[in-house]
C-alpha cells in the first residue's frame, strides 16, 4: 500500500508543535501504525520541528515550513522543509551520553534521539531550502541494550 | 497532559497521562518543580505514550533539584517503548526507574 504524501504547513511558533502532534497522530491512525514506531515518529518530528522553530530563523519574523508524511508497506517517510539559513543538524557532533549528569549539556539530546529512533536520516540543502528526510520502519525493532 | 497528585505516607505520587512532549513537559514542570524539595516524589509513567528531549529536560531539572535537596525521585510503571526512550537518551541509569512503583511507595 502506497499513500501519497500529506503535507502540513506550520509557522515558526512553539504552539504549532501541538498541531503537529495531533496531525501525526491522525496520520499514524490512518496507516494503522503501531508502537513503538508511532511514538518514535512523534518524538523525532517534534525534535526536528522544534529545532526549526527555536533556532531556524533569526529575524524575529513569522515564517512557514512544512512537514510531509508518506508511507509504503515497509517505511514511513517524513520530509521537513524550511527556508531558514542553511543548517545541517546531522553535522552536529554526537552528544556524549556517558557524561555525568551534572556535566551533560541539556541541549543536543533532541538530534541524538532523532538519529537513534529513525532508521535513516538525511539532510540536503536544496536551493534556498533545508530538506531533512526521516525514515522509520513500520515494524518493531529489537529493543536496544542499555547504553 | 493529565497529572493526578496523591499522597502515600511521605511520598507524593504524580500519575501522568499523555505525552511528555514540549506541551506536556511545560505542564509537568509547573506541578513537579515546586514538589521536589527533599520529600520523596514518585512519577507514575503508566499513562505516558512517549518522551521527547523537552520531557527529559524537565525530568533532569527536577532530578538535579531533588538531588540538591537530598531527596528521592523515582520513576515507574513505564511501557517498554517509553523505557526505550530513556535508554536511547542514555538516561536509563541516571534516573531511578522501577517496574512496580507501588512496592517502593508503600514500603516507606
Amino acid at each position: 500500500m502506497n499513500l501519497s504524501p500529506r503535507i502540513l504547513s506550520l509557522t515558526n511558533k512553539r504552539a504549532e508543535l501541538r498541531l503537529l502532534a495531533a496531525w501525526v497522530d491522525e496520520f499514524a491512525t490512518t496507516i494503522d501504525l503501531g508502537e513503538p514506531a508511532r511514538g518514535e515518529l512523534q518524538v523525532a518530528l517534534e525534535e526536528v520541528a522544534s529545532n526549526v522553530i527555536k533556532h531556524g530563523y533569526r529575524d524575529g519574523a513569522t515564517h512557514t515550513f512544512s512537514v510531509a508524511l508518506s508511507a509504503d508497506a515497509e517505511f514511513v517517510t517524513a520530509v521537513v522543509t524550511d527556508d531558514a539559513p542553511a543548517f545541517d543538524p546531522l553535522a552536529r557532533a554526537e552528544v556524549d551520553i556517558a557524561q555525568p549528569l551534572a556535566e551533560r549539556p541539556i541541549g543536543g539530546l533532541g538530534i541524538h534521539l532523532v538519529r537513534h529512533l529513525m532508521d535513516a536520516v538525511g539532510y540536503e540543502r536544496s536551493g534556498a531550502q533545508n530538506v531533512l528526510t526521516l525514515r522509520r520502519r513500520r515494524a518493531s525493532t529489537e529493543p536496544v541494550a542499555e547504553m | 497532559m493529565e497529572i493526578t497528585q496523591s499522597q502515600t505516607g511521605a511520598w507524593v505520587v504524580l500519575a501522568l497521562a499523555g505525552n511528555l512532549d514540549t506541551t506536556g513537559s511545560e505542564e509537568l514542570e509547573a506541578v513537579l518543580l515546586p514538589l521536589v524539595n527533599g520529600s520523596p516524589v514518585a512519577l507514575d509513567f503508566s499513562g505516558v505514550g512517549y518522551v521527547t528531549s523537552a520531557g527529559f529536560r524537565t525530568l533532569m531539572i527536577a532530578l538535579k533539584q531533588q538531588t540538591a535537596s537530598q531527596g528521592t525521585l523515582v520513576l515507574g510503571g513505564m511501557s517498554a517503548p517509553v523505557r526505550r526512550f530513556f535508554d536511547i537518551a542514555g538516561l536509563g541509569r541516571v534516573f531511578k526507574i522501577v517496574d512496580d512503583l507501588s512496592a517502593v511507595v508503600s514500603a516507606v
